[in-house]
């Protein structure tokens, strides 16, 4: 079994009569991509801040590499690279020097430092911007400047908090992969997030959290097992009456059947060959029949069916 | 020494509004104190004067000897058109016609029609030099009415008329003393305006570039340790601020032709509790996450609007008396009072001095504390 990295033990975090976390325990191994996946203000943010000492805490224990983080464990945080969602760079330095700087809070010998800042600049991809000062890179290219001040200094352990909002598709998708690439080069990868489909694609073990608790933990298959919806079916269908509706309800395995706007939600738990039954129903009563699709569940799924509440907000 | 390193990365990167405003003070500054120099200086004035004879006599020709002696004496022509043409190229500045009868008149007693002119239209030589005839007749008369021959009035009047007095001018109590001139003193004045000014656009930018949230975070989030990040930024602060003062002091040092003596090195001390002060006043402001441009008008309405109320451009002695309690709120105007008594519009008090030395002091250190709030609750807000 690999090392454990971070430990976080009973962790509360009270903001007056707001409890931020409460009694929150994480364990992330060596390796991962441990994915903090939760909706604005569930605690994901105050988490990160407790794991850097940058939060006091009310109690409980947190632990990095197997030993106890405090705001004076400089020999831990050296190990720690962090990615924030806004870009945080000084507009006054060059690609370069920025990188430079940030690198050397961490390495403070020049020559091993010079060649980090090399490595990271091929590893985003900014070769032939090095003299460029901020302000004349693009969005991609200044997402990309802002993982290399993050990650020059190699560290063992990456968070990355929501690095990925308001990033268009195609810079989203190089911000994945150089996540996948880092985790390839032996990097453990904490990523906070409320889009899951992010989570789904580059994380290893998930936990969600909601109101300052961890309300569910696993791979995503485990976690999509822990709940009832196994299928969600959906049909185009005209003129489907309540008793047929009825019929396709109390056929096995389906919990629920809703008629919507013309088209037909089914929920099933467990159970093979829903989707046939389902229109086998509808065949019957020779409806006529436009699109069907078969869903399995998503990390929203899980989310809605443990919260009762969506991951993400209608505006995100 | 990284934080350090990248203080002054930053400051180079941000000097230029800085060094435009230096090289702007400094320039004026010299330019001030050259003309008030000047000013400081008599001499008198030599006309180019033509003479038109019409008396011949002997009192015309000492007249014309006399104007002589004291200005130069150009030939006009004897037509209209050439004198108009020499008053017009500035050949000559005034041409005096003796009328014929001079003599006779001036030993009458008589003032009326001794002469004629042609002169420019409101000229300062016209008045100038019908102010020499009018006391050249007159002391004549006297010499003449005192009993002294013609021939001896003509030559006392000469002697009289053309005698240089030696005139020494003492300073009054508002022009300063030698050590530290008024002219010099102008220079120290406008001090307030260009050290908040630099402070602002240099120091306070950088310290505002390094206090944005997002570097302030992976600062933060590093294996250096606050206290070594906060004594890296106050060396580069310090560094930066004793030489700004020590720029501004040696140029005046320079302006005053040596090493300060006496109340110039207290103007010098004033000068560096107030660069404090203005270090303290960009450390406030640049501990708010603001805009750049947003900076860059803080900067203009701080130094423009503090020196306009500390009687920094206009003499505290010529404001409103709302205007100066409002002031009294503010730094520049504990400076400005201590300058006054360097310069002497105020007695100078050594305890009086001291007590506005330690209100400036006072400012900073309020301001600076007042930063320490700012930053403490800027602190809660971003771990939170």
């Amino acid at each position: 079994m690999a090392n454990t990295v971070v430990k976080i033990d009973g962790l509360v975090k009270r903001y007056k009569d707001l409890i931020a976390l409460d009694h929150l325990a994480l364990e992330i191994r060596e390796g991962e991509v441990f994915g903090l996946l939760g909706p604005n203000g569930s605690g994901k943010t105050t988490t990160i801040n407790c794991l850097l000492s940058l939060l006091a805490y009310d109690n409980g224990s947190i632990e990095i590499f197997g030993k106890p983080m405090t705001p004076t464990s400089y020999d831990i945080k050296r190990e720690i690279g962090i990615i924030m969602q806004n870009v945080a760079v000084f507009d006054e330095l060059t690609v370069y020097d920025n990188i430079d700087y940030f690198c050397g809070l961490y390495i403070t010998d020049k020559a091993q430092r010079k060649q980090y800042v090399d490595e990271a600049i091929k590893f985003v991809g900014l070769e032939d911007f090095t003299k460029f000062y901020p302000k004349k890179l693009s969005g991609g290219l200044l997402r990309r400047l802002n993982i290399a001040c993050g990650i020059a200094h190699k560290p063992k352990l990456i968070i990355l908090d929501e690095p990925t909002v308001a990033v268009d598709p195609q810079s989203r998708n190089k911000i994945l992969e150089g996540i996948e690439e880092l985790n390839r080069q032996g990097a453990t990868i904490i990523y906070t997030s409320h889009y899951m489909e992010e989570v789904e694609q580059i994380c290893t073990r998930i936990a969600i959290m909601d109101k300052g608790h961890k309300v569910a933990e696993g791979t995503k298959e485990e976690l999509k097992k822990m709940i009832k919806n196994t299928e969600t079916i959906s049909v185009e269908v005209r003129g489907l009456t309540d008793e047929i509706r009825e019929q396709v309800a109390s056929l096995p395995h389906v919990y629920l059947a809703e008629y919507t706007d013309g088209i037909l939600k089914v929920c099933c738990s467990g159970g093979k060959h829903n989707l046939i039954r389902v229109l086998g129903v509808l065949q019957e009563h020779e409806l006529h029949i436009g699109r069907v699709y078969s869903e399995l569940p998503t990390l929203n799924d899980v989310f809605l069916e443990i919260t009762g509440k969506a991951l993400r907000d209608k505006e995100d | 020494m990284q934080v350090c390193n990248l203080f002054f990365k930053l400051l180079r990167r941000n000097m230029k509004t800085a060094v435009i405003f230096t090289a702007v003070f400094l320039v004026i500054a010299f330019a001030i104190s050259g003309s008030s120099d000047k000013s400081e200086m008599f001499k008198e004035n030599r006309l180019s004067v033509a003479v038109i004879d019409n008396d011949s006599s002997e009192a015309s020709k000492a007249l014309t000897d006399f104007i002589g002696s004291k200005h130069e004496l150009r030939d006009a022509g004897s037509d209209m058109a050439e004198i108009t043409e020499n008053l017009y190229w500035e050949s000559v500045n005034y041409v005096l016609i003796i009328n014929e009868g001079f003599e006779q008149r001036l030993t009458a007693g008589e003032t009326e029609d001794l002469f004629g002119e042609y002169r420019v239209h409101d000229d300062f030589s016209t008045v100038y030099m019908k102010t020499v005839l009018n006391e050249y007749v007159k002391t004549a008369q006297a010499c003449l009415a005192a009993g002294s021959s013609l021939t001896e009035a003509l030559q006392q009047t000469s002697e009289a008329v053309g005698m240089n007095t030696e005139v020494t001018y003492s300073k009054e109590s508002s022009e300063g003393s030698e050590e530290f001139s008024s002219s010099f003193a102008v220079y120290f004045q406008y001090m307030p305006y260009i050290l908040i000014s630099v402070m602002l656009s240099a120091l306070g930018v950088v310290l505002s570039s390094l206090n944005k949230k997002g570097v302030r975070y992976r600062t933060e989030c590093s294996a250096v340790s606050p206290r070594s990040v906060t004594l890296q930024i106050f060396a580069g602060a310090a560094v930066f601020v004793i030489a700004v003062w020590l720029i501004y002091n040696i140029a005046g040092m320079i302006m005053y032709g040596g090493i300060f003596r006496g109340k110039a090195w207290l103007a010098a001390l004033n000068s560096l509790i107030f660069t404090l002060v203005s270090a303290s006043i960009a450390i406030f402001v640049s501990s708010f996450d603001l805009e750049d441009n947003v900076f860059s008008v803080i900067t203009q309405i701080l130094g423009l609007g503090i020196s306009f109320l500390c009687g920094v451009f206009v003499p505290l002695s010529v404001m409103n008396s709302g205007v100066i309690s409002a002031a009294r709120f503010l730094p520049a105007y504990w400076y400005i009072r201590a300058n006054d008594m360097l310069i002497g519009r105020e007695a100078f008090s050594a305890g009086s001095f001291t007590g506005f030395l330690l209100i400036e002091t006072g400012f900073a250190v309020v301001l600076l504390m007042l930063t320490f709030v700012v930053k403490r609750s800027r602190a809660h807000e971003t771990a939170a």
